[in-house]
């Protein structure tokens, strides 16, 4: 420890020491104040930094924002194209309008984004779908559309900026509305209507729009619908009227069969009963023509004479309407065999040869050699004397007649022609009709059963008959015939 | 090593998936399943599963929860049934459903169930549906359950189908289901991801006793994000997407992510959980890049574990934050974690587990809760 020596000493250290002291803490002040402003600036860079990283934060903020707001319209536009094509596969193929209405249910809403749906009937605002709706929030609305619903002619969509989504909004205390008519041929059919966003977000311009064409394609499938339904009336009308036409023509038909059926048992118990009598009478008439009984007056016998070629014809109409009958009614057994139709053609000609030549008639037969075809021999001879006789009849002196067979796609066409006086048109249809005679015949004798025979004969074989004819020059009848091939040898 | 978890899933349409897993868990345990636990989307009846199940696998308990999204390995289920078998002779599973919301009769239910776990190292996993409010839930399950259960579990705010119901043993209804337990070690992770950005603010005022945030900064609590968004916060507002930023708040020195549900006319925020008056708290975001590159990192203590279920209580926010990215992040977990553990979860609202620095059980709609089991 230092002592004071003097008084100058006492005074000069102690003065000393305090200017040390004073000069120490200026100068530990000075640095310290340094010290201040340099923590100061430091301070200062500090916060300019935060501010720096804090203006850094906001552009991230801003920029991870922007992306997510970008991203969440992509995907709320893929969303909403997910659930069009859903709603379009749930319902292409519906054919029913409840079918239909059915997908509108609450899966449907959501996925559109909103809590509540309605489904009104248009003309009478009857519920068709409700979805989240309770029952005096339905009766509200109805209440309200009863007054307001013709707005949506003029108007494809209500939102909430339009006046009346407004007033239904505050009465219902319910956010978010929109609303639209579903049209079908110009027609509206129903008002949907749906309610409160999922989210409690406002409705976007994509939901708008989304739901503007939820109902054009409701609007389209209503259509398709009716389209389908009006189809299938017309449809069912037309089957109906078919089967109400096809049930008479059946019942028509029956009648038919049945007064045939009549007619033929008819007409063959007549004949059968003609017959016996006839073959009596045919048979004195006969012995007494013969003079069996002795002789006869010339003016008797010629009268006799007469009798029995009458008696003859009797015969003849009654056999061919026997035949006719047996044939009607399936009681002919057709005994369908190969044989020779020109062999038959040469025979039937050679039998009738006799009363062409006391016509003077030219008689030709045109046919190959031998023709084999499928045919019970003895109706077609039956047939081909009936064709024969008929031309015969018809055929003026030295007229013609021709026999022709050929063979033309498989068939045998065989052909009976004459030079006769031919048939009118107008007789053509009711030529093979029993008893039909035509008018330029009446004065030749017939029984009108000949060309009926031989048609029911040709059907009998399932083939076809026909006939060409020119008024004054000439007829001919024609009918098909099977050939059956030879074996090859 | 003999097998004790064995999953499975189908995507097939009704009754014929139920039959697919089934099958596809009789093949590893053609003997006995001794517990079931069955996730399926809205588009399964759960009657129909209930019957299958019962008739192939006859277990000895079974559950099922419906979720409207599954996860199975690293696919995200939008439609199809996920099953789990657990074959532990020591493990013990009882399911509880609570019908009734309120927290007392929560607290009622399930004190009556507790008689089957004395010890300590029970479990819980509860299931709370959209019609429970998910404070007094939880509350009532703290309370009843006290500490020794590891609480966590998964939960709905939106309604996603008209009715929700769970299998529950041999029946089919709606409610509260819990899948309590013994015998297993649960323990569960929460991965966040979210990154605090800008400069911290203090939540000034707090409505008393509740989750909403009057002011932030002596200002309308609304303002930070109007901060932050500037003319971008009209179309933040109007879609709602406060959940996508949460706020990373700092109380007595811990950090916990508080997620924002909406706001208030009077710019006041509602947010999932309570807050404290006077802490500071950072607005955070998950971005995907930085998410994956720590990913690896939180999963660390699951890779170097004994394998066994690995459970996921995914969210939906989650989901909607990081779009394909949420697959990516399932991918990365399955790489990490596939080979040992059998990956399966949910989707949900928000989830709640016990925090891993105080014990306490949090709600939050942003993280990825991991439960393995073994």
């Amino acid at each position: 420890m230092i002592k004071p020596t003097s008084p100058i000493d006492q005074f000069f250290i102690p003065a000393m020491f305090l200017m040390g002291t004073v000069s120490f803490l200026a100068l530990y002040l000075v640095a310290k104040l340094k010290q201040i402003s340099s923590l100061k600036s430091t301070l200062g860079e500090f916060e300019k930094t935060v501010e720096e990283l804090d203006h850094q934060a906001r552009l991230i903020v801003k920029s991870d924002m922007e992306l997510k707001l970008y991203q969440e319209e992509v995907e709320d536009k893929l969303n909403k194209l997910t659930f069009l094509k859903n709603l379009i596969l749930a319902s292409v193929n519906t054919m029913d309008k409840e079918e239909l209405l059915i997908q509108i249910n609450e899966e449907l809403i959501n996925d559109l984004g909103f809590k509540k749906a309605l489904v009104l009937d248009y003309e009478n605002l009857e519920t068709k779908v409700s979805v989240n709706s309770s029952g005096p929030e339905t009766e509200q609305i109805k209440n309200f559309l009863s007054q307001k619903k013709k707005i949506f002619e003029t108007s494809p969509l209500l939102s909430g900026d339009n006046d009346i989504c407004k007033i239904l909004s505050s009465s219902l205390g319910t956010k978010n509305i929109l609303m639209a008519p579903v049209r079908a041929r110009e027609k509206i059919h129903e008002i949907f209507l749906v309610a409160e966003t999922l989210n409690g977000s406002e409705i976007k311009l994509g939901e708008k729009a989304t739901f503007t064409i939820i109902c054009m394609y409701l609007g389209q499938c209503l259509e398709n619908i009716k389209m389908f339904e009006d189809n299938f009336a017309e449809k069912e009308e037309l089957k109906r009227k078919n089967d109400d036409r096809t049930r008479e023509l059946v019942k028509s038909l029956r009648e038919i069969e049945e007064i045939s059926k009549a007619k033929t048992n008819f007409i063959s118990s007549v004949s059968h009963e003609l017959r016996t009598p006839l073959t009596s009478v045919k048979g004195f008439s006969a012995l007494l023509i013969a003079e069996k009984f002795g002789a006869l007056p010339p003016e008797a016998k010629l009268r006799l004479e007469k009798i029995d070629s009458n008696v003859n014809k009797l015969v003849d109409m009654v056999n061919a309407l026997l035949d006719i009958a047996r044939i009607e009614s399936g009681k002919t057994e057709v005994k369908m065999a190969p044989a020779d139709i020109v062999k038959l053609l040469k025979d039937t000609g050679d039998f009738l040869s006799p009363q062409m030549q006391a016509k003077e008639l030219v008689f030709e037969l045109q046919a190959p050699e031998s023709l084999m075809v499928f045919m019970d021999k003895a109706l077609i001879e039956r047939a081909l004397i009936n064709l024969i006789n008929n031309a015969l009849k018809f055929t003026p002196v030295k007229g013609k007649i021709i026999l022709k067979c050929v063979k033309q796609a498989g068939q045998a066409i065989i052909s009976v022609s004459d030079t006769g006086c031919g048939i009118p048109q107008e007789d053509m249809p009711k030529l093979f009709d029993e008893f039909y005679r035509s008018h330029l015949t009446q004065n030749i004798q017939g029984t009108g059963l000949g060309l009926s025979l031989v048609k029911h004969i040709i059907d009998t074989h399932k083939e076809k008959i026909s006939v060409e004819s020119e008024v004054g020059k000439g007829t001919t009848f024609s009918f098909t015939l099977k050939i059956a091939e030879r074996p090859n040898l | 090593m003999e097998k004790i978890f064995v999953t499975a899933l189908s995507e097939k349409t009704g009754e014929e998936a139920i039959k697919e897993v089934s099958l596809k868990i009789k093949a590893v345990f053609p003997r006995a399943a001794k517990h079931i636990i069955v996730f399926y989307t809205p588009h399964y009846q759960p009657l129909t599963i209930l019957k299958t199940i019962q008739y192939t696998l006859k277990p000895d308990f079974l559950s099922g929860v419906e979720a409207p999204a599954l996860i199975f390995e690293d696919n995200i289920i939008e439609k199809g049934v996920v099953a789990c078998c657990i074959n532990n002779e020591k493990a013990f599973l009882k399911n509880i459903l609570i019908k009734n919301a309120s927290s007392s009769d929560i607290e009622l239910a399930m004190r009556k169930g507790l008689h089957d776990f004395p010890g300590e190292k029970n479990f819980v996993f509860s299931f709370i549906p959209p019609h429970f409010n998910y404070s007094q839930a939880i509350s009532g399950l703290k309370i009843s359950l006290g500490k020794n259960f590891n609480m966590s579990g998964a939960g709905y705010v939106k309604k996603y189908a008209p009715r929700t119901f769970h299998i529950i043993d041999k029946t089919v209804d709606e409610g509260l289901l819990n899948i309590m337990g013994r015998g297993l070690d649960v323990e569960s992770y929460k991965i966040s991801g979210f990154m605090p950005l800008g400069k911290p603010f203090t939540i000034t005022k707090v409505l008393a006793k509740s989750n909403v945030i009057s002011e932030i900064n002596n200002q309308p609590a609304i303002n930070i994000y109007k901060k932050y968004l500037e003319e971008k916060f009209d179309a933040f507002k109007k879609n709602r997407l406060f959940p996508i930023y949460p706020f990373r708040v700092i109380e007595e020195g811990k950090a916990r992510l508080v997620s924002v549900l909406d706001s208030l006319e009077d710019g006041s925020l509602v947010c999932m959980e309570e807050v404290k008056e006077n802490c500071q708290a950072n607005l955070t975001i998950l971005h995907p890049p930085s998410l994956f590159e720590k990913l690896e990192y939180e999963l660390e203590p699951l890779k170097n574990s004994t394998g066994g279920l690995l459970f996921i209580t995914n969210s939906f926010i989650r989901k909607k934050i990081l779009k394909d990215s949420a697959q990516e992040e399932l991918r990365l977990i399955n790489k990490h974690l596939g080979a040992s553990f059998k990956i399966i979860g949910i989707y949900s609202d928000y989830c709640f587990c016990p925090s891993y620095e105080t014990g306490e059980v949090g709600i939050e709609n942003g993280p990825l809760l991991l439960s393995a089991w073994r």
